[in-house]
């Protein structure tokens, strides 16, 4: 799957760093890019819409990238999606709990723009494989 | 600086203002009874992580490192077994909002000697609570994925 082409939703609560990754992502090439504030906005473009790959903040009011996770990981249609914790949670065991629950990978904020690359790539290679 | 990032950035620090001012009210709300409101101070927590996460995304590390502390401590209050402890700890966490705001605000600046002494003090009453919770870099990270598979 060429990397562009894959349709993204970047799910972030704070409206400044929701606006950073969507610009980032469209400086990388990427043009098919949705975002959402919540879990539940989240929740109505994934009712309608399978995306290749979820790029999520951990906390979220109300909800959590984590619950969001779970609840991906039950549904079959969700199988080819890929989804990338991206937080500045880092503690041991949040971490531990987040690969527990099936996420792609986990990347710790600050981000820069190669390694957002190379981790969707990867994440989204991952997936396609499967 | 360009225009365009000089905006973004205006963009992020009034973002963070907004949060540290909904930090500070819940502050206020726990002040007023220790012990029964003890359990906002995980959402204290939150707001400190939010703080923590857009600083460092923008490079303001003092921000980020103060905002840290704050949320450490705040774990440490929520899970307080007294009265007093629980006091100490939101005493610290008037000094973190209180330095967060000015160093927003002022995020052009270059950070003094005061925001020095109070990180030295929050770092030293952190240690008194037992210290931070265990933490993992990116590359902790990686070989967590690479043994799960």
């Amino acid at each position: 799957m060429a990397v562009p082409n894959s349709s993204i939703l970047v799910i972030e609560d704070v409206q400044a760093m929701r606006f950073h990754l969507k610009q980032m992502l469209q400086e990388l090439g990427f043009t098919r890019i949705q975002t959402a504030s919540s879990v539940e906005e989240a929740q109505l473009i994934l009712m309608v819409e399978v995306v290749d790959l979820i790029l999520c903040d951990w906390y979220l009011s109300p909800g959590s990238g984590l619950d969001l996770l779970k609840e991906l990981r039950t549904k079959r249609e969700n199988d080819g999606t890929a989804f990338v914790m991206l937080t500045a949670e880092n503690t041991k065991e949040k971490v531990i709990e987040a690969l527990k629950a099936g996420v792609d990978d986990y990347l710790v904020k600050p981000i820069a723009a190669a390694t957002l690359i190379a981790k969707m790539t990867g994440a989204l290679a991952k997936r396609s494989h499967r | 600086m360009t225009q365009d990032r000089h905006a973004k950035i205006q963009d992020f620090v009034n973002e963070l203002s907004g949060f540290a001012k909904t930090a500070e009210s819940t502050l206020a709300e726990v002040e007023k009874d220790l012990e029964a409101n003890r359990p906002m101070l995980q959402g204290f927590a939150g707001m400190m992580l939010t703080i923590r996460g857009t600083a460092q995304q923008l490079g303001f590390g003092d921000v980020a490192h103060i905002a840290s502390l704050g949320e450490e401590i705040a774990i440490k209050g929520a899970g307080a077994e007294s009265r007093p402890q629980v006091r100490k700890c939101v005493g610290s966490l008037w000094d973190v909002i209180t330095s967060v705001k000015y160093l927003i605000e002022h995020h052009d600046r270059e950070t003094g000697e005061e925001q020095q002494i109070l990180i030295h003090r929050l770092e030293y009453t952190l240690k008194a609570f037992g210290g931070s919770r265990d933490k993992v870099g990116q590359d902790d990270i990686e070989k967590l994925l690479k043994e799960r598979g």
